[in-house]
């Protein structure tokens, strides 16, 4: 049981590229939590609709990469987001 | 004393058809690749106006739209005022529980919405087509818009009811148009250029969209439903975008993470929560002679109640930055808890009174009689809306905002009754007891809203499973974001549950 931040509900999964690593530093910077694993819900770590938003602008910032929140609420988990994230890029 | 001008309340279509025929050839609507005059437009409206008819619209029916945000809705919303009656714009992606109970408050509606939509109770569809088409359709046999009284209801506005049944703002033409035009707010009338952005189910959908389109302006839809920095700049370069409205948490998200972006607007409105000094600040020190102005209000009272262009000063008044001074035809009085009204800089509780009013809340007699209830102001017996909010005249005249007497919070610019949440928590399997929370950041604005429970023994749904069963029974603004399972719930004295207790729990 945890106090404050929703409960992480599974096994922690280390990013597997630099996109991964990038983009879950970022997360767990605006979410305020120590790391984000691949397999880690974004809701289950607290995201609103407003944390989706900045999460993006600082991915988009940072990485020059455009970025849609509507990937994160859609597809919630790091690896997944980070796959849109792809995608979109191509 | 010279008297102050102040715009004149109209008809919504009627506003919108005067410009139409003053100036048919001004822009009134960009959306995608679509660019359209105030001619088409109204003409594409009045094609659609006679479809709606056909189908058994008639003046004072209250038409649901389930049609997402663009050029499409917004014919769709001038079309159903054309033939007399109002509209509720309701969002699809809400769940379709809480949509079905918002039907089930209208007498067998005529219920439009996009093809495909007949599963969540739309009963007639219109699929999009570009306005020039629809304008073009109706050429031989245009239909004649009805006129309408200014009392007359436009739009109904649902927002969270504290039993877990929303409740619809029945809001009058009057309200929409009375503070837009010549002597009316800053940054609407011809040649300016406002972005849509809001909601289309929320009363600043109306503030955006109508405020220019009655006024002679143009409107910008923006497809996304969350603005990124990035596009924000865009609108203002490639659009010409010059006036906006953005709610609190978005406004001081925008100034943390890209300040720049702000450059080349011309006036900027904020509000729907409590502003945060430190964010005015910093867009003031930037931007110091671009117009940014403190909107507050609620939808009783449609879209805003005061307004205040916000000086760097305020930043450092104790009690939060003010609130300002009544928008056009609307008139503030504060009043104390046994009706007396407060003395000067004395606190009380903001009652509206003028064309702002709603007509009352649909099919709720008894909440319509105690929230709006008739008051003698200054001799004379008027219909007020008692907003529940609190607040205090400086002595300048200045309205300050001193918070809530019950359990209504803003998140996002959001209104939501924590009772509502409750009450979707309560229906969820395996909870006992519960209690839904907001926590506040350092500048007093909610961060989050949590919910702590107590599960019925034998039951132990996750906090994603809770989570879950709440996405299918609220709409996804009022789902909590912190699920805080306890063995029991503190108590006061009296045996309540100790919120101000849960309130304080670290973060």
């Amino acid at each position: 049981m945890t106090e404050n931040h929703g409960v992480r509900e599974v096994e922690y999964e280390q990013p597997t590229n630099e996109l991964e690593e990038e983009i879950a530093a970022v997360m767990a910077e605006v979410l305020s939590v120590d790391r984000v694993g691949r397999r880690d819900s974004f809701y289950d770590l607290g995201g609103t609709s407003l944390s989706a938003i900045r999460i993006c602008a600082r991915i988009e910032r940072r990485l020059g990469l455009r970025v849609d929140p509507l990937w994160l609420l859609d597809h919630d988990e790091l690896a997944d987001f980070a796959e849109q994230i792809r995608l979109g890029a191509e | 004393m010279t008297e102050v001008r102040t715009p004149q309340p109209r008809g919504v279509h009627t506003a919108v058809l005067r410009h139409a025929e003053a100036s048919p050839a001004a822009l009134a609507l960009v959306h995608g690749d679509q660019r359209v005059d105030y001619r088409t437009l109204t003409e594409a409206s009045a094609t659609l106006a006679g479809r709606l008819v056909g189908w058994g619209v008639k003046p004072g029916d209250i038409v649901p739209l389930l049609v997402p945000r663009g050029a499409h809705l917004v014919a769709v919303q001038l079309a159903v005022l054309m033939s007399g009656a109002a509209y509720a714009t309701l969002d699809p992606r809400w769940p379709a529980s809480r949509i079905e109970a918002i039907l089930s408050q209208l007498d067998d509606p005529v219920v439009l919405g996009l093809p495909g939509g007949e599963p969540l109770g739309v009963t007639r569809t219109i699929a999009p087509e570009p306005l020039a088409d629809l304008a073009r359709a109706g050429a031989e046999d245009r239909f004649e818009p009805v006129s309408v009284e200014l009392d007359d209801p436009a739009m109904v506005f649902f927002t969270s009811g504290s039993t877990g049944v929303p409740k619809g703002v029945l809001t009058p033409h009057r309200a929409v148009t009375r503070m837009f035009g010549p002597g009316g707010l800053d940054g609407f009338g011809p040649g300016r250029i406002a972005a849509q952005v809001a909601p289309a189910a929320w009363d600043m959908y109306a503030f955006e969209l109508w405020g220019q389109l009655t006024a002679g302006g143009a409107v910008v839809v923006v497809d996304d439903n969350h603005l990124m920095p990035g596009r924000l700049r865009a609108l203002v370069a490639d659009d010409h975008v010059d006036t906006m409205w953005l709610t609190t948490s978005l406004f001081n998200l925008i100034v943390d993470e890209d300040l720049d972006a702000f450059e080349g607007l011309e006036t900027l409105y904020v509000g729907g929560e409590k502003q945060s000094p430190r964010h005015v600040r910093m867009f003031l020190e930037r931007f110091p002679g671009l117009p940014l102005w403190n909107g507050f209000g609620p939808a009783e009272n449609c879209m805003l109640t005061s307004v205040h262009r916000m000086v760097p000063a305020d930043t450092d008044v104790p009690s939060g930055i003010p609130v300002g001074v009544p928008v056009p035809g609307t008139t503030v009085v504060l009043l104390r808890e046994d009706g007396s009204p407060a003395a000067p800089g004395e606190r009380g509780e903001i009652v509206t009174f003028g064309p702002g009013v709603a007509l009352g809340y649909l099919r709720n007699e008894l909440l319509t009689r105690e929230r709006f209830p008739e008051l003698e102001v200054a001799g004379e017996k008027r219909r007020a809306y008692r907003t529940g909010d609190l607040g205090l005249f400086d002595d300048r005249g200045i309205l300050h905002y001193h918070g809530r007497g019950d359990r209504q919070v803003k998140l996002s610019g959001n209104r939501i009754e924590l009772g509502d949440i409750e009450a979707a928590a309560a229906a969820t399997p395996g909870i006992r007891t519960c209690a839904a929370v907001a926590r506040t950041d350092e500048g007093g604005t909610v961060d989050h809203i949590a919910l702590v429970y107590t599960l019925v023994e034998g039951h132990s749904p996750t906090p994603r499973e809770v989570r879950r069963h709440l996405a299918t029974l609220l709409p996804a603004y009022a789902v909590p974001t912190r699920f805080e399972p306890m063995d029991e719930l503190p108590r006061r004295e009296n045996g309540k549950v100790d919120l101000t207790a849960l309130e304080r729990r670290p973060v």
